[in-house]
Formats: C-alpha cells, sequence, structure tokens
C-alpha cells in the first residue's frame, strides 16, 4: 500500500515538471530551421534542409499545482512526511497536469530568392488533465472539515486528450528589409481525441445535518479511444496508423507570424499557431449525464421499520443507478486546436549577442495561460549559436532555459530545454521540458560567401526571435 | 519513425531525468511512514415520527384513541376475556326412562291359543335430565341421537307406534313405527333411533310443566295361535347421546357462570419503564361487556389494582361498587352491551395507581347468573352465545410525568476501531411532542464492567416542545446533539460488548406543574449523522 502510494505521489509530482510544450528556447534558437515552427516568419540561413529520420522531438510535463518537494514536509527528526495542508494550501482553484510531445516525422525546407518553403509532417499529442482544488481538498480532507457547508466543486474536472497527424505547407516571405512573413496551412489527421466537453460536479455538505447534496452534469466525447473500453472493439496498431494518414478524422489549422526590423538593433516579432480544428468521426463515444441533483439523506427509517422486505442496499444501488445514468452517443464532433499566440522583441547587444523578449499565450479549452521569458541570444559562429532564457510560466518563477545548436558540415544537431533546472533539481520542478533533433543543410553559395565572411554576418541569420 | 524518434527522445529524457536524480531516492528513503487523516460527514438516516408511531407501534392491541371534537388523543390498553362456554351454563344431560306395558295394558287375555286381535294406547312422560336446576321449556336440538330399545315376550306379532307429539319436525311430530313379526323366539327385540338434529323439542307438556317430553304409544297385536300366559310384557328404554343444541329457552337457574378469574392489562407505554411518575387529568378503566346470553347476570369485581413489576409496588383501586349488572339481549339472536366505566367519580384513587407507571393493571372478576331469581321472563342462550369482557386502561394523554425512564442493552461488537481517531455522532430532534428526553449510554465488557460511560451527566438530547395555558405545543423544539467519542474512548470501543441506553423522559414544564395535552397531528423529525476523524497510517 505505501509503495503504490507512493509511486502515485512520485508519478504526480514527477508531471509537476513542467514539461510544457511552449518552446520558449526554441524561438531564440537561431540558425535551426525548426525555429519556423514557433513562428512561421523565421527564415532559415539553409538554402535547403531536410529533418529525417532525426526530425525535431520535443517532450513537455507540466504539473501546475506542485513540486515532488513540496509534497513532503520535514519531520524533526529529518524523516519525510507528506504535506497534505501545505500542498492543498498551495493549489490554484484549478489546477492542470499536461503532457505534450511533438515528433518531426518528415521536414523539407526550400529556399528561393526572399521565400521560403517548407513542408512538415509532424506527429503531435496533447493531453490535458483539470483538477480543480476542491478535488484534492476533497480527497486529502474528506467532507468534514472545510467542506462544511460549503460545496466541493469539481467543476472543469477532465481529461481532454488529442493525437494527430500534421502535415503543414508553409512560406515565409521577406517582403522588404524590414518586414518579413510566414504562414502555414495545415492538413490535420485526427488519430484519438478525449474532449471533456462539460464537468460541472459538486457535492454540498450540509453544515447541520451532514447531508450530501450531488450535483452537476458531464459531457464527454471520444473518437478512437474511449470506445475501445466501451465496447467488445479491439485497439489495433495498424488502425492507428491508418488513421494517421487517411483523414478518417479531417482537420485544417494555420499557423501566421511576422517580424519587423524597428531598427537595426530592435526587432520586434509575432506569431499566431493552431487556429483550426478537427473533425471527429471515427469511433465516436458520446457520453452525457443527466443533470444531477441527488441529496442524500441516509435510510428512511420509517420505510425500514414499515417495509420489512425492503433491502436498504438494492434500493440504494438502484437510486445511485438512476442518478448516474448517462446516454451514450455516436455522433461526430469537433474539436479545436490549443492556440497559442507569441509576442517577442528582440535588441542585438553586439552583434553576436541579443537580447529578448517573450509573451506566450495559450488558449487550451477555453482556459488562457500566460508565460513570460527574457533571453539572451547569441551566435557565436556560423555553426554553433544558443540560447539562455529564464521563463515565467505555470506559476512557476524557476525556470532556466537553455538550447544549443551545432552545425558539422551539411549536419546540424540542437538540443534544448525550457527548464534545465528540471535536471538539475528535478524535486523541485514543475515544468520538464526537453526538445532535440538533427537537420541536414544544404547551404546555397551566396550564404557559403557570407559564412567565409565569418562574424560579420550573423545579421544575415534570418531568425530574428 | 515516428515510434523510433519517441523511443530515442524517451531514453534520453529518461537517462538525464534518473542521472540528475539519484538523490531523490535518498530523500524518498527518509519518508518515514505517513498517514491519511480525512474528516467525513454524512448524514445516516432520518425519520419521522407521529403519535401512532411513538405509542402503538407495538403491537395492534395497543389502540391511540383520538376525541373526534378535540382532536386529543390518549392511550388505550386492553386485554379481553372471551366468551363462556354455553354447553357450561345449560348442561342438558339428556334422556334415561324405561317405559312397559304388561298384558292388560296392552290389551290381551290369557289364553291357551290367540288368533285375535288386540289395540292398546299409551301416553307417557320422558324426563329431561338437566343440570344447576335448569328448567327447559324448549330446545331446538343441533345435534343428538334419541335411542329405542324395544322388546316384548308376547309370542305374538306386534306392531307399535311411537309418537312424541312435542318432538317435531317443522311441525310435524316424530313418529316411529316397528313391526315385530313372531319367529318362535322370544323375546323379540328392536331398535329405533332418532336423530336429534333439527328438531324442535318443548318440554313443558303444553305449558303444564318444564323438562318433561311426552310420548304416546300405540301397539296392535294379531294372534299367531300361540298361548298367552298373562306375564308377557312389552316394554322399551329410551337414552340420548351427543345432545347438542342450537338454542334453549327456559329457566337456566341462580348459578356462577364464570368461577373466580384473573387477568391483567400490560400497559405497554410503562413496560420498560423502571421508574417515574404520571399525573393523568381523566384516567379510566373501563370494562365493556358484550353479551348475547338471554339471562340476567351480574359480574362481580374483585382485587383491581396496579402492578409496577419493577418496584414490586401494588396500589389497589378502591371505592367503587364491585357489582356489575350485565345488559342481556331481549331477544334471541341480539346481543346487549354493557359498559362500565371506573374514573375519578366512582372510585376514590384511580388516578394515584396510575401515577408509578404500572406495567400491569390486575383484576379478577366471576359472574352469576339469575342473581334475582326467576323473573318470568324465559332465559335464552345459543350454543354459539357469547359473553365477551374487555377490559381497558383508559389514559388521556392530558397531565404531567417526570422521571419516566426506561432502559435496554443492546449487543455490540467492533472489530477493527484502530483507524478511527475519533467520532461524532450528530442527533438532530425536532420535536412536536411537549417531552424532554434525556440520555445516558453506558458501555459494557463481557464481564458487564463499566468501560466508559458517554457523558458525564445525563445529556438532553430531545428538547420539549412549548405549550400553552391549554397545554397545547406551540411550536416544535429543535436540538441538536453532538455525541463524540473521544479518542480513548474509540480505542476502548474493541473492548465493548454491549451497551446500556438509558433515557429519561419529562413533559413540558412538569416541574411548575404543567399538564400537557397530546394530540394526533403532533411529530417529531429525527436526523442522524456521523462524523469520523479517520488516522490511517501507512
Amino acid at each position: 500500500m505505501k509503495k503504490i502510494i507512493f509511486a502515485i505521489i512520485a508519478l504526480s509530482s514527477f508531471s509537476k515538471l513542467t514539461f510544457g510544450q511552449k518552446n520558449f528556447t526554441l524561438y531564440n534558437l537561431q540558425g535551426t530551421p525548426q525555429a519556423n515552427m514557433v513562428n512561421p516568419s523565421a527564415m532559415p540561413k539553409a538554402k535547403i534542409y531536410v529533418s529525417a529520420p532525426f526530425g525535431m522531438s520535443s517532450l513537455g510535463l507540466s504539473n501546475s499545482a506542485f513540486s515532488f518537494n513540496d509534497l513532503f514536509k520535514k519531520r524533526p527528526d529529518d524523516s519525510l512526511a507528506i504535506n497534505t495542508v501545505g500542498v492543498v494550501n498551495d493549489l490554484k482553484e484549478s489546477n492542470f497536469f499536461s503532457v505534450e510531445s511533438q515528433v518531426e516525422v518528415f521536414g523539407l525546407g526550400l529556399k528561393v530568392r526572399d521565400m521560403y518553403f517548407n513542408f512538415a509532417a509532424t506527429n503531435k499529442f496533447q493531453m490535458n488533465v483539470n483538477y480543480p482544488k476542491d478535488l484534492m481538498k476533497f480527497a486529502l480532507e474528506g467532507n468534514g472539515k472545510s467542506f462544511i457547508g460549503e460545496r466541493a466543486s469539481f467543476d472543469g474536472l477532465g481529461v481532454n486528450l488529442n493525437s494527430y497527424m500534421e502535415y503543414a505547407f508553409g512560406l515565409t516571405m521577406q517582403i522588404n528589409d524590414k518586414l518579413t512573413v510566414g504562414g502555414k496551412l495545415k492538413l490535420l489527421s485526427g488519430i484519438a481525441n478525449i474532449n471533456t466537453k462539460k464537468t460541472e460536479i459538486g457535492i454540498y455538505t450540509d453544515p447541520e445535518t451532514f447531508a450530501l447534496t450531488l450535483d452537476g452534469v458531464a459531457e464527454i466525447n471520444s473518437a478512437n479511444s474511449l470506445y475501445y473500453l466501451d465496447s467488445n472493439a479491439v485497439l489495433d496498431n495498424q488502425s492507428i496508423i491508418k488513421n494517421s494518414f487517411v483523414f478518417a478524422n479531417k482537420g485544417v489549422g494555420i499557423d501566421l507570424g511576422a517580424t519587423y526590423k524597428i531598427s537595426e538593433k530592435l526587432s520586434v516579432n509575432a506569431s499566431i499557431l493552431d487556429l483550426g480544428s478537427i473533425s471527429w468521426k471515427t469511433n465516436v463515444s458520446n457520453y452525457k449525464t443527466n443533470q444531477i441533483n441527488y441529496k442524500f439523506e441516509g435510510v428512511d427509517i420509517n420505510e425500514l421499520i414499515n417495509e420489512t422486505s425492503v433491502n436498504v442496499g438494492e434500493k440504494f444501488q438502484d437510486t445511485l443507478e438512476k442518478i448516474f445514468n448517462y446516454q451514450v452517443g455516436d455522433e461526430k464532433y469537433s474539436t479545436f486546436l490549443n492556440t497559442k499566440i507569441y509576442l517577442g522583441a528582440n535588441y542585438n547587444l553586439t552583434k553576436q549577442i541579443n537580447a529578448g523578449a517573450l509573451f506566450f499565450n495559450e488558449f487550451v479549452k477555453g482556459k488562457y495561460r500566460a508565460g513570460l521569458s527574457l533571453s539572451a541570444n547569441v551566435n557565436l559562429k556560423s555553426w554553433l549559436s544558443a540560447s539562455l532564457n529564464y521563463t515565467i510560466y505555470n506559476g512557476s518563477f524557476s525556470n532556466i532555459g537553455f538550447g544549443i545548436s551545432m552545425r558539422g558540415g551539411p549536419v546540424q544537431f540542437f538540443i534544448m530545454s525550457d527548464n534545465i533546472l528540471t535536471f538539475v533539481n528535478p524535486f523541485d520542478a514543475r515544468n520538464v521540458h526537453i526538445c532535440g533533433g538533427m537537420s541536414v543543410f544544404i547551404k546555397g553559395k551566396e550564404k557559403k560567401k557570407k559564412d567565409s565572411e565569418k562574424d560579420s554576418k550573423v545579421k544575415d541569420i534570418d531568425i530574428k526571435g | 519513425m515516428k515510434i523510433y524518434s519517441k523511443t530515442t527522445l524517451f531514453i534520453l529524457a529518461s537517462i538525464l531525468f534518473f542521472t540528475v536524480s539519484c538523490k531523490k531516492y535518498e530523500d524518498i528513503k527518509k519518508i518515514s511512514s505517513t498517514s491519511w487523516n480525512p474528516n467525513l460527514a454524512a448524514q445516516i438516516a432520518y425519520a419521522s415520527f407521529d403519535v401512532y408511531d411513538v405509542l402503538a407501534n407495538f403491537d395492534s392491541t395497543d389502540l391511540v384513541v383520538i376525541n373526534p371534537v378535540s382532536g386529543q388523543i390518549g392511550l388505550v390498553y386492553n386485554s379481553q376475556i372471551a366468551s363462556f362456554d354455553a354447553n357450561q351454563i345449560v348442561a342438558i344431560a339428556g334422556i334415561s326412562h324405561n317405559l312397559t306395558m304388561n298384558t292388560i295394558e296392552l290389551d290381551i287375555p290369557s289364553s291357551p291359543a290367540f288368533f285375535g286381535t288386540s289395540n292398546s294406547f299409551k301416553r307417557e312422560d320422558i324426563a329431561l335430565n338437566v343440570e344447576n336446576g335448569a328448567e327447559i321449556h324448549t330446545v331446538k336440538f343441533n345435534g343428538g341421537i334419541l335411542e329405542l330399545d324395544l322388546q316384548t315376550s308376547v309370542k305374538h306379532n306386534l306392531n307399535v307406534n311411537l309418537t312424541f307429539p312435542d318432538l317435531q319436525n317443522n311441525g310435524v311430530p316424530v313418529e316411529r313405527n316397528v313391526l315385530f313379526t313372531y319367529n318362535g323366539i322370544t323375546p323379540q327385540t328392536a331398535q329405533v333411533q332418532i336423530d336429534l338434529a333439527g328438531l324442535d323439542g318443548d318440554f313443558t307438556k303444553g305449558g303444564t310443566t318444564v323438562n318433561v317430553l311426552e310420548v304416546e304409544v300405540t301397539t296392535q297385536i294379531t294372534g299367531t295361535g300361540q298361548n298367552i300366559l298373562g306375564n308377557e310384557v312389552f316394554e322399551f328404554n329410551a337414552g340420548t347421546t351427543g345432545i347438542d343444541f342450537e338454542n334453549v329457552y327456559g329457566y337456566f337457574g341462580q348459578q356462577q357462570i364464570a368461577e373466580q378469574t384473573a387477568d391483567s392489562v400490560l400497559i405497554r407505554i410503562f413496560e420498560n419503564a423502571t421508574e417515574g411518575v404520571f399525573e393523568l387529568s381523566d384516567p379510566k378503566i373501563n370494562f365493556k361487556i358484550e353479551n348475547s346470553f338471554g339471562f340476567p347476570v351480574n359480574l362481580n369485581l374483585a382485587n383491581l389494582k396496579s402492578i409496577n413489576v419493577n418496584t414490586g409496588q401494588e396500589l389497589p383501586l378502591e371505592g367503587f361498587d364491585p357489582v356489575l349488572p350485565i345488559n342481556f339481549p331481549p331477544q334471541i339472536g341480539q346481543s346487549a352491551t354493557t359498559d362500565f366505566e371506573m374514573n375519578s367519580d366512582n372510585t376514590t384513587n384511580i388516578s394515584t395507581i396510575i401515577s408509578p407507571a404500572p406495567k400491569y393493571f390486575y383484576y379478577e372478576i366471576s359472574a352469576i347468573a339469575n342473581p334475582n331469581g326467576p323473573t318470568g321472563t324465559l332465559n335464552f342462550i345459543e350454543n354459539d352465545s357469547k359473553f365477551i369482557l374487555t377490559a381497558e386502561v383508559d389514559m388521556p394523554l392530558d397531565g404531567l410525568a417526570y422521571g419516566f425512564k426506561i432502559s435496554d442493552t443492546v449487543d455490540y461488537s467492533f472489530e477493527n476501531p484502530d483507524e478511527i481517531e475519533s467520532v461524532m455522532v450528530r442527533l438532530i430532534a425536532d420535536n412536536g411532542f411537549p417531552v424532554q428526553v434525556g440520555s445516558q449510554i453506558v458501555a459494557l465488557d463481557e464481564n458487564d464492567n463499566v468501560v466508559f460511560t458517554l457523558f458525564d451527566q445525563q445529556e438532553n438530547l430531545i428538547s420539549p416542545a412549548p405549550v400553552n395555558a391549554n397545554g397545547v405545543v406551540t411550536s416544535s423544539n429543535k436540538k441538536i446533539s453532538d455525541i463524540t467519542l473521544n479518542e480513548a474512548q474509540v480505542n476502548l470501543l474493541g473492548n465493548v460488548k454491549k451497551f446500556i441506553l438509558a433515557a429519561e423522559a419529562s413533559t413540558t414544564e412538569y416541574q411548575n406543574g404543567v399538564y400537557v395535552k397530546f394530540f394526533d397531528y403532533y411529530k417529531i423529525d429525527l436526523k442522524l449523522a456521523v462524523q469520523v476523524q479517520l488516522n490511517t497510517s501507512f
């Protein structure tokens, strides 16, 4: 039992490591063509690039509520005890745990004069578990303390899972010396989805009688996921792979970006990503509960006295079945992508170093999340660049990001994290992020010439993050 | 490729994570046993009891009566003595009679060889044997056999006709013919059986006497050439078996129809009471007699008293007339009811004997029929006549009570209290009765030793509803009582094998002598909730 509890705690605390798939570092990691993924106006240096078989892969985990160390408190004898009170007190009303991964299966970019055409096939996976503060509080404290006379609100509790293949066709165009714009049209093929459309559930404990009133409603849609739990259908890999390519669940999205050079030193940039939706049609299961409003007042003693044959247990079970009765449907539905907006500015301190500020915004199921990142970005050599940033995100103020890209010949490697503290002190981290990849470059003559001019040409790199 | 890239990334992330996480395991080792201490609260039961639930849910013989005008209620407890047996009151032993006719009565002369014919007639009274000096006039028989054993020593053919003019079947007298045909053997014998079921018998011989049934015997002798010696006879013996009547008229004598019989009324509201004082404004003891016996009866009451079995206290009822004349129906098939109420007017201490919360009201009765002898009116009785006496203790709930203590013991077993730190039981009583209830709970071990007492002193769990000047409840009174078992008591629960639940009830403002009334719309709402503080270590 102890091990199980610990495992759960450890897992949840690991999730606190915020693997947020926000790519603050990538945004400013100049020289990588993958920066175009977060800002379509980012113009890579390479004439042609191919990212395969090890294109950009990133993984992020976030737990907005607490870190591993937050879960425990030291006793006077140096032993650790679970810090239930502290954890609950630190929770926000609504918290989330998210896992995001992005794997670039294939990427190709071609620069023609001032235009840069690109294509990328990327698998994206996003899972977001929202858990309200009251849920944790209820589980840890029970209903007999602070919930006496209060409604324990589980509103918003739910899981949202989204897995799809993204086929992005992009164009970046330098309009003039100051303005560069970019955009991507993304065709999406949905693989699996769980969409908690609505959860409004609460338990009220009457302060006088302790009668429990359960209220609320829940509505969940799913495709290629809960269907397999609720039927005899067998999940097989072939169908998953097939769903990745056949567009059985069609979706469309766009990314837009722009960079404007205000002066030789100052530039601003912005991008909006994942404007779009997916229509889910295959193996759909829609679950919808009745509007619940049930007050549990215990056993009716009069009934027990007068009806000797009544089976209290069976009767209570029947009541619960009626209350929690739900309808299952198979109607198609649509989900929006989690739209992200980046707003940034960069100031060139020297020819090799610039300072950046990046304001991140995201909308997940109607909930707004924001982050702010301050960075120092360095282009030491044409083959070496790095970015160091400090980010406030997800209620966490201890996120130091670092990324580096290196090129040896035609091959470029890069690795980065939005929170390297995770690896230094994982127990205090709420956000974990790691991203890396490899690309093959074919450089144009003009660029080669500029490269030979060494550092003086760094400014030609079109990533203006 | 996708899977391969993911795997690579995951391995890379894992290596990085576990590489820098080595000290994590050192910290984990510091995690000592910890605990989960939720506090859970829930309502577990509710009930609403009205006066019927509270006062009369034990037995159908318990009766809550409502005054149709005022709506005020009272409690009536009763006991019943079943009917006396009609056959014990009028016992018809039956008939046992011999009739003999000699040659003179048969009108046949002595002769060496008789070839002639001779006729004769005789009328005789047959006595009906009865007990207790009863004088039977008429009987409607429900069953029984009248047996006649006939024989003759006459060596000739004999034709005998027997007629019972007052034993009739639908108005037709019963008669039987018996033919003796001489075959060389004497005595000649015959047997006749008359089924009495459905016959009407008049035993007054035309209103001239009682207990007599007349029979007419007609004979005809036809000579066979045999001699007549002069000592020949014809005779029969009459007897009855299994006589059962449907009804009987007559005079059944002055007899004691019921020996001294004792019974008692269980006053169930006091059944579990150990102590208490009741002061009711108008208690009554009612005797109700339903009588379908058609004769006067006096009921004699004796030794009426209340008994408190807990204290042994017996309080006799005094000042009443012990003889109670019972009404009887004027016609057969009817019944008459006699109600006799003992109250504060015709007794001297009826309120007093109720005061100590007695468990029983005890009484003895006997009854005598025709206490004044014959009155000129015929008695009657039917085989299903009833004489049912019901004794009721009628307690209109108007008065005061205090110190009314009851207790009960319940077995208990609790296996694993280790994970419970404390328990709080909350009782919410919204009381519409003018009664307050205090309680004490005592936990006992298997040797009946006190493990702990729940309250330092008796806890008032139900507060009395206030009353107006007329003793009528004006509003309900809500009381929330939290009964807490602390950690020490919880730890002792494993030793507890039974609980003694004791309660003491008193009426509103009894200290001030306030009389309260009970009405049928009174009710009490109860809610029971539990709050448990768990302490689970793992």
